[in-house]
C-alpha cells in the first residue's frame, strides 16, 4: 500500500500572534502572553520571536522571564479569541481534506491520503502561504508517511517553514534528534532513557521493541513504532471527534484556601461549570474525581462514584465536596482544586417522569440548573451566583465555563 | 444413606431447588443441595434470603443426608443414560450416584453444618388456588424495581390482604400494576412486602390446575406450601410506598381499546428504536375523536399507525417508553381495557372495561 501524506500544522507563538495582530505595536517589542499574577496564574503562556531571543521560554513564572527581560511587556490572555483564530484555521484546512484532527487549540493533523490534490509538500507550501496572507498568522508545517514525524517535522523550522521528513531522510532528519522532541517523551520517559544512556531517537530504536517493552510495558511498543515511523495512528474526520470521556475543570486559587467554608465554596464554582458542560454535551456522569494541590505543590487525587448517572450539580458538588474534605486536614493550605465528572453515559433529551419523591425532586433541580444554564448564557456567568459564593468574592468571582480552556487529548485517552 | 429412584423426577427436585442455591457464595455449603433420606427423600437449596424444599418418593433402604455442589449433582443426574438411579452416601461425604453403566463418585460436605431454615410457622394462614397466585405474580411482577441500590423497598411485591380481598402491588419509580382478587372466606389483614425474586419462583413452581398453595405469612418470613414443595423467603422489612396517594383521581380523557390491537402497534413502532435506546419515544396521539396515531421517528426510520377509537375528553399527544406497555399489555387477558390519560405530561392508566381486577398506570417522558 501507498503511503500516507499526513501534515502537522503547528500556529508559531499562537496566543502571541493573534495578540500582536490585535496589537500592532507589539510586534517591535518583546512580548508574552501571561496569566494573572495577583490570581496567581503567573505563567508565560506564550511569547514572541523578540522575547524568544531574550531567553523567555513558555510556562516559566513572570519574575523569571522578567529577569531575563526587563522590557517584557506582558498581555492578558483573551481565550474567546484564540478560539476563534483556531476555527478559522481549522475551516482553511477543511478545504483540502475531511480528515483534519485537532491536537490542542493550535495544532491540526491533516491526512491527504486519496485526496485530489495529496502532494503533500505543495499544500504545506500553500497553507502555509494562505494562512499567513488570510489570517495573518504564520505556520509551520511538517509532512511525512505517519503523524509522529509529521509533527516532529513542524518542530524542525519556525516559524513560517514547512519540513518534509521522507523514506529517504529520515535516517539522517530524525534519527540524530534529541529522544525527547518525539511525542509521548515526557519528563519521567527521558529521564528514565538518559540513565540508560539514550540520547536521541536513533539510539532508542537501536533498544529494540522486546527491550523497550520491558522496561516500559506497553507503553514501550508504543515508543519504538513512535520513533521508527511505524505509526499507523489515523486521522479523525473532522466533526467526528471522539466522543467526550470526562468533563473537568480545575483553578488555582487567588490565595490559598484555609478553611472547610472556602474549600466549599470553589468546589461548588467548579462543580457548576463541570455540569453545566455535562448538560451541553448531553452526558451524565457515573463517576466524581477531585484534585487537590497544596502549597508546597504536593497533588492529590480521589474519586468516587455515583449512586445514579447524574448531571446536576445539586449531586456532583455534595459528592466532590465530601471527597475532598475528607482528605482535606486542618492547617492544610490548598493551591488549587478541580473536579471532574468521568465515566459519562450520553443520557436522553427526554425525562421519564416518575412519581418518587426524590426523582421528582432530581427533576426540578434539573429543570432550576438549566434555567441557570439559561440566564448565565444570556447575562454572563456572575449573573446568577450561589449564596456560598459571596464567602470571598477575590476567590469565586470567576467565569469558570467561559474561561474554560480544552487541553490537548492524548493518544493513550485521557 | 442409600436409596433408588427415578433420572426424571430427581431432576425436577433438583432443577426446582437449584434455582435459590447461592452461586460463589463465601459458604461453600451454600453453592450445595441438602439431601435427606428419611421416610421421602428431601431436597433443599438456600440462599441466605430465600429456600426451597422438595419432597419426592424414593426407595430408601438406608436413611442419611449430605450437601453436594448443585452445580455438578444437576449436569450428573442430567446426563445419567438411564432413567432408575442409585444413590449412597460414603464415608468421607462422598455421593455415589450409579445408572445404568455409568458411575460418579461426587464430593459434598457435611450436612449437620447447614443452615436449618424453618418451613413450618404459622400465624395466620390464606388459602388461594395456584393458578390464581401464579397469575397474580405475572402480571405484576415486571413492574418492580430492579434498582437494589437505593429503592430496596420497591424490589419486592407489596401483598395486601383486607378481609376477603386479596391485592398484590408492584411499583418501579414510573409505572404501577395492581392485581386484585377476591378470596371467599378469608378474613385477615396484613401488609406485607415479599422479594420479587422469590415470587417469580413461587410463580414457576405453581401449577395450571385447581390445586390450591397454602400461604403462611409471619412476622419476618412468609412460606409458600404447595404440598410436595414448600418455599420460604424473608420478608423485607422497609416501608412500601403508598400506592393510592399517586393514582390521579380523574382522568381528562379515557378510551376503550382492544390490548391486543394496541399491542402489536406499539410493537411494530418499536422496531424502529434499538432496544435499550431511551433516546427515542413511542408517540400516541389523537388527531381527532376516532383516531389514535402510534408512531415512532428514529434515526433508523419511521412507523406511524392508525387505529380507530371514539375518545371521550381531551385530546392528547404523548410520549412513552414503549418497553412498559408492551409489558403490561402481554400480560392482559381481556378483551377490550379502558385506556385514560391525565394531559400530556399525567399518566396513562389502563383498567378493565369493568371491576377492578387489574390497574396499570405508565408514567410518559417528558419532552
Amino acid at each position: 500500500m501507498a503511503d500516507r501524506v499526513i501534515l502537522h500544522v503547528d500556529q508559531n507563538s499562537f496566543y502571541a500572534s493573534v495578540e500582536m495582530l490585535r496589537w500592532p505595536v507589539l510586534r517591535d517589542v518583546p512580548c508574552a502572553v501571561a496569566g494573572d499574577p495577583v490570581n496567581r496564574h503567573g505563567i508565560i503562556l506564550a511569547k514572541n520571536q523578540l522575547a524568544k531571543k531574550a531567553g523567555v521560554k513558555t510556562a516559566e513564572t513572570i519574575w523569571e522571564a522578567k529577569q531575563k527581560c526587563p522590557d517584557l511587556i506582558l498581555v492578558p490572555p483573551d481565550y474567546a479569541r484564540y478560539i476563534h483564530y483556531s476555527r478559522l484555521a481549522r475551516k482553511l484546512y477543511c478545504e483540502y481534506t475531511d480528515r483534519v484532527e485537532s491536537f490542542g487549540i493550535d495544532e491540526c493533523w491533516l491526512d491527504l491520503t486519496g485526496c485530489p490534490r495529496d502532494d503533500g509538500i505543495a499544500v504545506a507550501e500553500e497553507l502555509r502561504r494562505r494562512v499567513k496572507e488570510e489570517l495573518g498568522l504564520t505556520v509551520s508545517v511538517g509532512v511525512s508517511w505517519n503523524k509522529i514525524y509529521a509533527k516532529l517535522g513542524s518542530d524542525l523550522k519556525k516559524p513560517d517553514a514547512v519540513t518534509a521528513i521522507t523514506r529517504d531522510n529520515y535516517l539522517d532528519v530524525v534519527y540524530p534528534r534529541p529522544v525527547e522532541e518525539l511525542l509521548y517523551v515526557g519528563r519521567a520517559t527521558s529521564r528514565k532513557l538518559r540513565r540508560i544512556g539514550v540520547r536521541t531517537i536513533g539510539e532508542l530504536v537501536d533498544l529494540g521493541p522486546s527491550y523497550l517493552r520491558s522496561i516500559f510495558g506497553v507503553v514501550g511498543l508504543s515508543l519504538y513504532t513512535f520513533a521508527t515511523g511505524l505509526d499507523e495512528t489515523p486521522v479523525t474526520k473532522a466533526g467526528r471527534e471522539v466522543p467526550v470521556k470526562s468533563v473537568g475543570n480545575s483553578l488555582t486559587t487567588h490565595h490559598d484556601l484555609y478553611t472547610e467554608q472556602e474549600i466549599k465554596a470553589v468546589t461548588y464554582m467548579l462543580s457548576e461549570s463541570v455540569t453545566s458542560r455535562l448538560r451541553d454535551v448531553g452526558m451524565a456522569a457515573r463517576t466524581v474525581q477531585i484534585s487537590m494541590r497544596d502549597y508546597q505543590l504536593y497533588n492529590f487525587e480521589r474519586q468516587a462514584s455515583l449512586p445514579f448517572p447524574t448531571q446536576l450539580c445539586y449531586e456532583i458538588a455534595p459528592a466532590a465536596t465530601r471527597l475532598i474534605l475528607n482528605h482535606f486536614e486542618q492547617g492544610q493550605k490548598i493551591r488549587s482544586l478541580g473536579v471532574r465528572a468521568c465515566n459519562l453515559i450520553p443520557i436522553s433529551r427526554l425525562k421519564q417522569q416518575s412519581y418518587l419523591p426524590h426523582e421528582k425532586k432530581r427533576e426540578a433541580m434539573l429543570r432550576l440548573e438549566e434555567t441557570i444554564d439559561d440566564l448565565r448564557g444570556r447575562y454572563g456567568g456572575l449573573s446568577v451566583r450561589r449564596g456560598i459564593s459571596l464567602v470571598d468574592r477575590s476567590l469565586t468571582e470567576h467565569d469558570i465555563k467561559r474561561e474554560n480552556v480544552i487541553h490537548p487529548i492524548g493518544f493513550f485517552g485521557p | 444413606m442409600k436409596l433408588t429412584c427415578t433420572r426424571n423426577h430427581l431432576m425436577d427436585a433438583i432443577s426446582t431447588v437449584q434455582r435459590v442455591v447461592a452461586t460463589r457464595s463465601t459458604d461453600k455449603l451454600l453453592d450445595g443441595i441438602l439431601l435427606v433420606a428419611d421416610q421421602e427423600l428431601v431436597l433443599t437449596g438456600y440462599d441466605n434470603e430465600t429456600g426451597i424444599e422438595y419432597r419426592m418418593e424414593a426407595d430408601i433402604s438406608r436413611k442419611g443426608d449430605i450437601v453436594v455442589p448443585a452445580k455438578y449433582l444437576s449436569e450428573v443426574v442430567r446426563k445419567l443414560p438411564d432413567n432408575h438411579v442409585y444413590l449412597e452416601v460414603q464415608d468421607d461425604y462422598i455421593l455415589i450416584v450409579e445408572s445404568g453403566n455409568s458411575k460418579f463418585r461426587l464430593r459434598g460436605y457435611p450436612a449437620d453444618k447447614y443452615p436449618e431454615i424453618r418451613f413450618v410457622e404459622e400465624e395466620s394462614r390464606i388459602v388461594v388456588k395456584q393458578k390464581t397466585l401464579r397469575d397474580m405474580i405475572n402480571q405484576t411482577i415486571f413492574a418492580a424495581s430492579t434498582d437494589y441500590h437505593s429503592r430496596s423497598a420497591l424490589t419486592g411485591l407489596n401483598l395486601i390482604c383486607e378481609r376477603d380481598s386479596l391485592t398484590l402491588v408492584a411499583i418501579d419509580g414510573f409505572r404501577l400494576a395492581i392485581r386484585h382478587e377476591t378470596v371467599p372466606g378469608m378474613d385477615i389483614n396484613i401488609n406485607i412486602v415479599i422479594p420479587a425474586k422469590a415470587m417469580a419462583e413461587i410463580a414457576r413452581i405453581m401449577s395450571d390446575g385447581e390445586e390450591e398453595v397454602v400461604i403462611l405469612p409471619s412476622h419476618n418470613y412468609i412460606i409458600f406450601d404447595k404440598g410436595n414443595v414448600k418455599l420460604v423467603t424473608r420478608l423485607i422489612k422497609s416501608e412500601y410506598m403508598n400506592y393510592r396517594s399517586i393514582i390521579p383521581r380523574e382522568a381528562d380523557s379515557s378510551l376503550i381499546i382492544s390490548p391486543e390491537v394496541l399491542l402489536a402497534a406499539i410493537e411494530r413502532a418499536s422496531i424502529m428504536i434499538e432496544t435499550d435506546d431511551r433516546r427515542f419515544p413511542v408517540t400516541l396521539s389523537m388527531p381527532d375523536n376516532d383516531t389514535m396515531v402510534i408512531e415512532s421517528r428514529t434515526n433508523i426510520g419511521e412507523a406511524k399507525e392508525d387505529i380507530p377509537i371514539a375518545l371521550a375528553g381531551d385530546r392528547v399527544e404523548i410520549d412513552f417508553n414503549p418497553r412498559f406497555f408492551i409489558e403490561v399489555l402481554r400480560e392482559i387477558e381481556d378483551e377490550r381495557v379502558t385506556l385514560t390519560f391525565s394531559g400530556s405530561l399525567g399518566p396513562c392508566s389502563i383498567k378493565p372495561e369493568s371491576g377492578d381486577k387489574f390497574f396499570y398506570m405508565i408514567l410518559p417522558l417528558r419532552r
